[in-house]
């Protein structure tokens, strides 16, 4: 058996039926260093980084990289070519390079996706409406 | 990746190996370029505008390719202003040219093409 110890937590967004587990994360822009706090909803259903909508996106993307490395998710509806653009990223108080992403056509929305996700010890805690960031396991 | 192409007329592609070769590319590097062209030439019809900095990047791949491999660069203003080692130094060097908007990438490292499948989820209406 593997234990580990949940080092800080954050509470589900109830405001969603049924309460939706979100993540705090702090975007800070390179070349600016303009800084802006999100609660973004985890979505482990998008294999992407950090989704925005399209004016935050617009506003925080000083460091976009070319189209040639723009990533295309096939859906159910077809595929969705994503901008892309490096940021700094801190969750949990643990800072990393990462990158948000826009759609190229549509208005996009705020989500967590699998590629921030990798990072993460990361537990769902349902009945206690919390996710919580898991220290490496003790035992 | 590997892949086997078929249907190739012999024409097509005695012309394609000339011209390769003159450009002192590989068979295979030059069919990638090829693709990423076509598939650029095809993304008026995807919203895509391409800015300068985009324009420039596609010009200089091939030879970023070749001097930069796996470096950090900027192009801001359609000219390549910096070149570093790491994600952090060419940040230090972009400020200290004052400029704050540019593109960057790690040549030829950073993920490129499929990203993979975006599963049913929070897709639905916002995206389509």
């Amino acid at each position: 058996m593997e234990l580990y110890r949940a080092r800080d937590c954050v509470a589900y967004d109830q405001s969603a039926k049924p309460g939706r587990p979100i993540l705090k994360i702090n975007i800070e822009t390179p070349f600016s260093r303009q800084r802006v706090e999100l609660e973004a909803p985890i979505d482990t259903g998008f294999p992407g980084y950090l989704l925005l909508p399209e004016e935050s996106y617009a506003r925080l993307s000083e460091s976009e990289l070319p189209s040639n490395y723009f990533l295309t998710y096939s859906t159910i509806q077809g595929t969705v070519q994503l901008r892309r653009a490096r940021v700094f990223l801190e969750i949990f108080e643990e800072k990393t390079s990462g990158f948000i992403e826009t759609p190229i056509t549509g208005s996009g929305k705020l989500l967590a996706g699998r590629r921030v996700l990798s990072k993460l010890r990361l537990a769902l805690l349902g009945p206690e409406t919390k996710t919580c960031l898991l220290d490496r396991k003790i035992a | 990746m590997d892949v086997i192409i078929r249907n190739v007329t012999a024409k097509t592609y005695r012309e394609f190996k000339a011209r390769a070769a003159k450009m002192g590319l590989k068979i295979g590097e030059a069919l990638r370029y090829a693709m990423e062209a076509w598939i650029t030439s095809s993304e008026k019809e995807t919203g895509l505008v391409l800015d300068q900095n985009d324009q420039a990047f596609k010009r200089m791949r091939v030879e970023l390719e070749k001097r930069y491999l796996g470096k950090h660069i900027a192009i801001a203003n359609g000219q390549l202003i910096a070149v570093a080692g790491t994600f952090e130094e060419l940040v230090v060097e972009v400020r200290r040219l004052r400029i704050g908007r540019c593109l960057t990438v790690q040549v030829g490292v950073d993920e490129s093409g499929e990203g993979g499948e975006w599963l049913w989820s929070s897709i639905g209406q916002e995206i389509a």
